[in-house]
């Protein structure tokens, strides 16, 4: 079990337009020294699913919200409510759980200014901050955030991206020795990529699978 | 493949090419097109491996080039 204080709950879209950005953010997490913990949307049934999430928020002092699918988006006639519910499972935690759990710390992340306020109100005060779809932009909040909460080590935004490089040519190499394809390592899901990303940072950051 | 790796992925002025584990590109070039032939020509005997990644960040493609390499 990853350790309370440095694990960090990602509540992220898990759709394939956002995918880059939760492994970006995912990276980021990992290269600050912290756990990234996420549960899948497809990994197992609702029910097992939630009690996983019940662990995760209340194994982690750190979260990261993303609400950037408050809006609809084209062809769909509902907006995703996983991120807001799970927001306010978190928040809950934090308010009425015991002193361990009152330390809980949340950023949340939205993709245009003022859209997580507009769909969730009651969140205005809370710390928001805006990406813009924008990798760079996402690993730069989430890295300020984690050195002013969790007194994370001083690794620029465009450092933590060299590095995300280097992990994702360790990360083929590695899997290509293993017998896959380049289809099978594009469809790896990314549980199993954060998986690699801790393993790749406990090896040193290595640039070679050997 | 006795060369260090290289990343050529797409910036906003073009595509930079960084060998693996540099702090910085080495160069950024109008295209993809200009990058790879650029590489190419510097690839030595023992050849070089490419990663190639789209604008989402991820390798798209991984590149095995050599002195050979038309």
């Amino acid at each position: 079990m990853p350790d309370f204080d440095r694990s960090v709950f990602l509540n992220c879209p898990f759709d394939d337009e956002f995918m880059p950005m939760l492994r970006a953010m995912a990276f980021a997490v990992v290269a600050l020294g912290f756990h990234p913990r996420i549960a899948p949307e497809n990994a197992d049934n609702g029910s097992a699913r939630l009690d996983r999430i019940h662990t995760i928020i209340g194994g982690s002092r750190l979260a990261i919200h993303d609400l950037s699918r408050s809006r609809i988006q084209p062809g769909q006639q509902f907006a995703r409510q996983n991120m807001p519910f799970e927001l306010g499972l978190d928040h809950g935690c934090k308010i009425f759980g015991d002193e361990r759990l009152r330390s809980k710390v949340i950023l949340i992340l939205e993709a245009q200014r003022g859209d997580a306020v507009l769909s969730l109100s009651d969140i205005a005060g809370l710390d928001i901050r805006t990406h813009h779809g924008d990798r760079l932009s996402a690993v730069s909040h989430v890295r300020s955030w984690l050195r002013g909460v969790a007194r994370a080590p001083d690794i620029g935004p465009t450092r933590i991206l060299n590095l995300f490089e280097d992990f994702n040519g360790w990360y083929w190499e590695r899997a290509k020795r293993n017998g896959a394809s380049e289809a099978d390592i594009l469809a790896y899901p990314t549980e199993e990529m954060i998986s690699a990303m801790l393993e790749w940072r406990d090896l040193g950051e290595p640039l070679t699978a050997n | 493949m006795s060369n260090a790796a290289q990343h050529v992925s797409p910036v906003e002025a073009g595509w930079r090419v960084r060998r693996a584990g540099a702090e910085r590109a080495s160069k950024v070039y109008p295209t993809q097109e200009a990058a790879m032939a650029a590489l190419k020509r510097r690839v030595k005997a023992g050849g070089m491996v490419i990663y190639l990644h789209g604008h989402d960040g991820l390798i798209r493609q991984r590149i095995e080039l050599s002195p050979d390499t038309p």
